[in-house]
């Protein structure tokens, strides 16, 4: 990377970590740390939002699978504007109401205490996890492209995000939301922009986007219902409104964003905001990656993304294996070349059946090219060189570094750090939070002075930012470190949802213990289910709500009903 | 809890541009429709 680029990378960062230090500093009371004295409008309600949900691995990761599977995952956030309605009716008068910090306290006053820490400890456990591969997974990319060690990589983000969300708590994570979504919204633009600008050099954009289709990468909606299909409207709609009803409504680190809001109104529009903007930005991220397919089918692209993993297999008996597979890629590429050169004078003259035939033939080669990768991928495995993630999360940050200018190219680096502390210092404000309000305060002090709560919940975002960074430092080898993510939050997001939803809406159930025994029996069994690989991942969102919802009405009918002392909603 | 439905609560803080929520949230879910059917058309016309 050239020295400019370093310096608008450090740059960047260092301005977002100090001025929101600065613009932030001495919140003496909880109030102010953990709701921001509920001063945020609608418009910073809606970028924080955003800023939580788009993690380094939305930028790293989404391009590189649009690049291999096409649009297809855009459907995975179907079900979310349904989601932000449903939280905007129901959700948010209730926790404005009772005016708590954090969703799980209005467990207690709606069943008791074990449920409402039963599922904070639910939200701690997955958060926790979820913490430390939000930061290892860019780490592990970043580290091989800048030259970094990969402990060094990982305790500069997490140490970064440290900094300024002990500072300012979560005033300091609303500040700096904004000027990380600026620089990620500038330089997605720059990036999309330039892409576009380079293919339209050989082919126009209508045609880029044919190229696309004929490698079956603008399979945007796919109307088939398949439990076992990962992508389709059904398993969008259905399965995903159920697992961002969960991660909006009740995951602390979304909850907290808008419950910061100076009203009803604020939050409310500021879920309408996301709602709105949240499926065409994720199109557009699937839509670089499909370009940056396009692009490589014009320009030559390396027989495999992650380099470094190539320069340490030609050092080992596999070399000239790996010689002669990129021989073999260069030779398909130049025949893919000639094919398009035909194809294209052949739609000038309307040749349909000769066109149709040379798109067979690419399909071929494409096919033939993929071979060739999976051997090296095969090779890249038998010899046991360092080739941490997937291929393809290297895919667009390849095409960063070798085509985009100067400059331009470390602003790109700057939008994936941001997305990686936007998301993290989320993350470690909501873990504190929880720690504090629902644990520390509710069960061991209940009587400590507002400057003692501050101090525990700085203390506690130390402590979180330390355990993700210790699990980041020893995290396995993720197959897609964004899939990674969401199966995770799918193990435990239908349970929490469920707990939640009897809450508002089943007034039958008043037992406590009948929602406490169905969370824990939902639990196992979505668990069980998982393991045992009976559906796709984001179905298990829907079961394991419904395990809850359907367990608790049968065991209140069991157990003796014991109204809670308050019944709210 | 008041008999109003959810849809209509907190009637002082209307949202912008339009007299009640449930304007807003059929804004959304429009403009949710219109984007399926959208994408729907790529598909198409390109796959």
């Amino acid at each position: 990377m050239a020295q400019i680029d370093w310096i608008v990378m450090l740059g960047t960062l260092l301005f977002i970590v100090l001025y929101g230090t600065w613009k932030t500093r001495g919140s003496k009371n909880i109030e102010g740390y953990l709701r921001g004295d509920n001063s945020a409008k609608w418009w910073t309600i809606g970028l924080s939002v955003m800023a939580t949900q788009a993690s380094a691995i939305t930028f790293l990761s989404t391009p590189g699978q649009a690049f291999d599977d096409g649009m297809r995952f855009v459907q995975f956030y179907f079900g979310l504007p349904l989601a932000m309605v449903i939280i905007a009716v129901f959700f948010i008068p209730i926790f404005y109401r009772l005016k708590v910090y954090t969703a799980y306290e209005y467990l207690e006053s709606r069943f008791d205490g074990k449920t409402r820490v039963l599922t904070a400890t639910l939200f701690l456990i997955q958060r926790g996890l979820a913490a430390g591969i939000t930061i290892f997974a860019p780490a592990i990319i970043l580290s091989k492209i800048l030259g970094w060690s990969l402990n060094f990589t990982i305790i500069f983000i997490g140490g970064l995000v440290i900094i300024y969300t002990v500072s300012g708590g979560a005033k300091a994570v609303a500040q700096t939301h904004k000027q990380q979504m600026a620089v990620i919204f500038t330089g997605l633009f720059i990036a999309f922009g330039a892409l576009v600008w380079y293919i339209t050099r050989d082919i126009s954009f209508h045609e880029s986007l044919l190229v696309a289709g004929n490698a079956g990468k603008m399979n945007v909606i796919d109307w088939e219902f398949d439990l076992n299909n990962r992508y389709n409207i059904w398993s969008g709609i259905i399965g995903g409104l159920f697992l961002q009803l969960s991660y909006f409504g009740t995951d602390q680190s979304q909850v907290q964003r808008y419950l910061s809001g100076t009203s009803v109104r604020e939050s409310r529009l500021g879920l309408m905001f996301n709602g709105i903007l949240k499926i065409p930005m994720q199109f557009f991220i699937l839509l670089t990656g499909v370009l940056v397919f396009v692009f490589f089918e014009f320009h030559q692209p390396p027989a495999y993304f992650n380099q470094l993993a190539v320069d340490q297999l030609k050092e080992t008996e596999y070399k000239s294996e790996i010689e002669d597979l990129e021989k073999e890629h260069t030779v398909l590429f130049r025949q893919k070349q000639a094919a398009y050169q035909r194809w294209e004078r052949y739609r000038d003259e309307d040749m349909l059946d000769e066109q149709y035939r040379v798109e067979a033939e690419i399909k071929e080669l494409q096919g033939k090219m993929q071979g060739n990768k999976s051997s090296i991928q095969a090779l890249v495995d038998k010899a046991g060189v360092s080739a941490e993630g997937d291929d393809l999360d290297y895919v667009f940050i390849t095409w960063v570094m070798r085509y985009l200018p100067v400059g331009i190219v470390g602003l790109l680096f700057a939008v994936i750090f941001s997305g990686a502390m936007s998301s993290t210092s989320a993350e470690l404000n909501a873990l504190a939070s929880t720690t504090t309000v629902d644990f520390y305060k509710r069960l061991f002090n209940k009587k400590a002075t507002d400057q003692q709560y501050v101090w525990w919940s700085k203390g506690f975002t130390v402590l979180f930012g330390l355990l993700a960074i210790g699990f980041a430092l020893v995290a396995e080898r993720f197959e897609n470190l964004i899939e990674a993510v969401n199966i995770l939050g799918s193990l435990f997001y239908g349970t929490i949802l469920g707990i939640f939803l009897v809450a508002f809406f089943i007034k039958v159930v008043r037992n406590g213990w009948a929602v406490f025994i169905s969370a824990i029996l939902a639990e196992i069994a979505v668990i069980i289910i998982y393991n045992q690989n009976v559906v796709e991942y984001l179905w298990l969102n829907f079961i394991g709500c419904l395990l809850v919802i359907t367990l608790s009405v049968l065991l209140q009918i069991f157990l003796p009903g014991a109204p809670s002392e308050e019944e709210v909603g | 809890m008041s008999d109003q439905s959810p849809l209509d609560q907190t009637p002082t803080e209307k949202p912008p541009f339009f007299k009640s929520w449930r304007g807003m949230y059929a804004l959304l879910v429009v403009v949710l429709i219109a984007q399926v059917l959208i994408y729907w058309a790529i598909t198409l016309i390109y796959n």
